[in-house]
């Protein structure tokens, strides 16, 4: 379960003079074990920055981000260092668009060095439509659309009781972004909970359970 | 939570009348990655210095797994230096002798260390040279002769040939080609999720950071100015000088 209350974040820009900018303004959010929430908004709105605060790349400024752990519960926005990088190890895992990998690991290694066998590396890379021909290559030479499967195999290698999703179907083709829709609902159904952004909205019946948007930082909007 | 391989408390070098760096707090545990970053002269060096045993804290601790190591000096410093504590620079020439083979260079920290055995060593220094993916056949060659990159994988091989708990890299691909420096970084990356050593890692290069370290400190005038989880640091940095150092990167 993920219980996200008055939730606020803005940036203090000391190299112009110390000038505020807000980018979210008081968030509640709940999202229970096998939801689907999804965010939609203008750019800007605030929907990375929301999922940048939960896994903790983006430092909250007030409110409490609540997780249930195998340890209890834990408030992300207030958790030590360590404790996040091993909830992050553990239950907590991102997708973003980006891949950012060392330049010479193999896609399979990359997703192996999550803690799993090879053949179960291989087979998850294959289960999402990458090419077996590239499992033994970086992924510094691949297309945007194979990057993105790896980046996913990465966040889906082991099991996570939330993912935090930033549009990772976008570069995807119809195919494929099929195929990763199949294996996230998969997922959600064996108990995860997602939160994710996309560009486009799937349309997949019953995979999504709840729509906000949000608009200037705040939850203007929920869509059933 | 485990005793931790390294760990630094209250520590606070002085040179003269020239503050090195004040106050410095953090530990590793095994199987960590800890970047530092700062500008030079910051006191990035001063405190890996004190940690790699070269210099003696003004004041302050610092513990390898649990062991005070103000109380220990000479021989068995130099052993414990040796021992448990690996050691890789920018400059090899400063932790390596160019005149003398690169299976000498490893086996010379093995012999400090008390083993003794032909045989023994020799199995031991071939193994982390290949491990290390250096060419068969030039072990035995002077590292005077070997390029910057090779250079830097004699060091790596010498720095875990007696299994330390602690790894300190010194801008340990400052200066070297991209590729060459992908190689390494590659290379460094695995030893250390091989071997659960402890790192730390001081370097200019944030992408260099942000693959490695499980965490960062940002360092201004000898105090720590920052600190946190790396990609927090790096991309939500509060700090005046950490928002300027990563707005002068082109890209991270």
């Amino acid at each position: 379960m993920l219980r996200i209350r008055g939730l606020t974040k803005s940036f203090t820009d000391h190299l112009r003079g110390g000038t505020i900018r807000p980018v979210l303004r008081g968030i509640d959010l709940d999202v229970a074990p096998g939801q689907c929430v999804v965010l939609t908004g203008a750019s800007g709105s605030g929907k990375s920055s929301l999922l940048r605060c939960i896994y903790g790349t983006y430092a909250a400024d007030t409110g409490s981000i609540h997780l249930d752990t195998p340890d209890g519960t834990v408030d992300l926005a207030r958790v030590p260092d360590r404790d996040l990088i091993r909830i992050r190890r553990g239950q907590l895992g991102m997708v973003t668009q980006f891949l950012s990998a060392p330049p010479r690991v193999s896609a399979r290694d990359l997703v192996a060095e999550q803690g799993i066998t090879l053949e179960h590396s291989t087979g998850l890379l294959t289960e999402l439509g990458l090419d077996p021909a590239l499992h033994a290559l970086a992924p510094s030479t691949f297309s945007g659309g194979e990057r993105q499967l790896v980046n996913i195999a990465i966040a889906l290698a082991r099991p996570r009781s939330v993912l935090l999703l930033d549009e990772i179907t976008a570069s995807l083709d119809h195919n494929r972004r099929a195929t990763v829709l199949r294996v996230l609902a998969e997922r959600k159904n064996s108990g995860t909970a997602l939160l994710a952004i996309f560009h486009e909205l799937p349309d997949e019946p019953g995979f999504i359970d709840e729509v906000l948007r949000l608009d200037g930082g705040r939850v203007v909007e929920a869509v059933a | 939570m485990t005793t931790p391989a390294l760990e630094v408390r209250e520590l606070t070098v002085r040179y003269g009348g020239t503050l090195g760096c004040a106050d410095i707090s953090f530990d590793v545990q095994p199987g960590e990655v800890l970047g530092i970053v700062g500008e030079s002269g910051s006191g990035k060096s001063t405190v890996l210095g004190c940690c790699g045993l070269d210099l003696q804290p003004t004041a302050g601790v610092v513990r390898l797994s649990g062991r005070d190591t103000a109380a220990v000096v000479g021989a068995q410093r130099r052993r414990l230096r040796n021992q448990d504590i690996g050691i890789v620079r920018q400059a090899a020439h400063e932790e390596l002798r160019l005149g003398i083979s690169a299976g000498g260079n490893i086996a010379e920290r093995l012999l400090a260390t008390g083993h003794r055995g032909f045989q023994a060593i020799r199995a031991r220094v071939d193994r982390v040279y290949h491990e290390v993916e250096l060419p068969a056949g030039r072990m035995d060659a002077a590292v005077a002769t070997f390029s910057g990159g090779m250079r830097q994988r004699v060091q790596i091989a010498r720095a875990l040939v007696s299994e330390p708990a602690v790894l300190l890299l010194d801008e340990p691909t400052t200066g070297l080609d991209v590729s060459v420096q992908a190689r390494i970084l590659d290379l460094i990356r695995r030893l250390q999720r091989q071997t659960g050593v402890a790192m730390v890692i001081v370097s200019h290069d944030l992408a260099v950071i942000r693959m490695l370290a499980d965490r960062l400190l940002v360092m201004r005038q000898g105090r720590v100015v920052e600190a946190g989880v790396t990609d927090r640091v790096l991309s939500d940095p509060r700090h005046p000088y950490t928002q300027l150092l990563v707005s002068s990167q082109l890209e991270v």
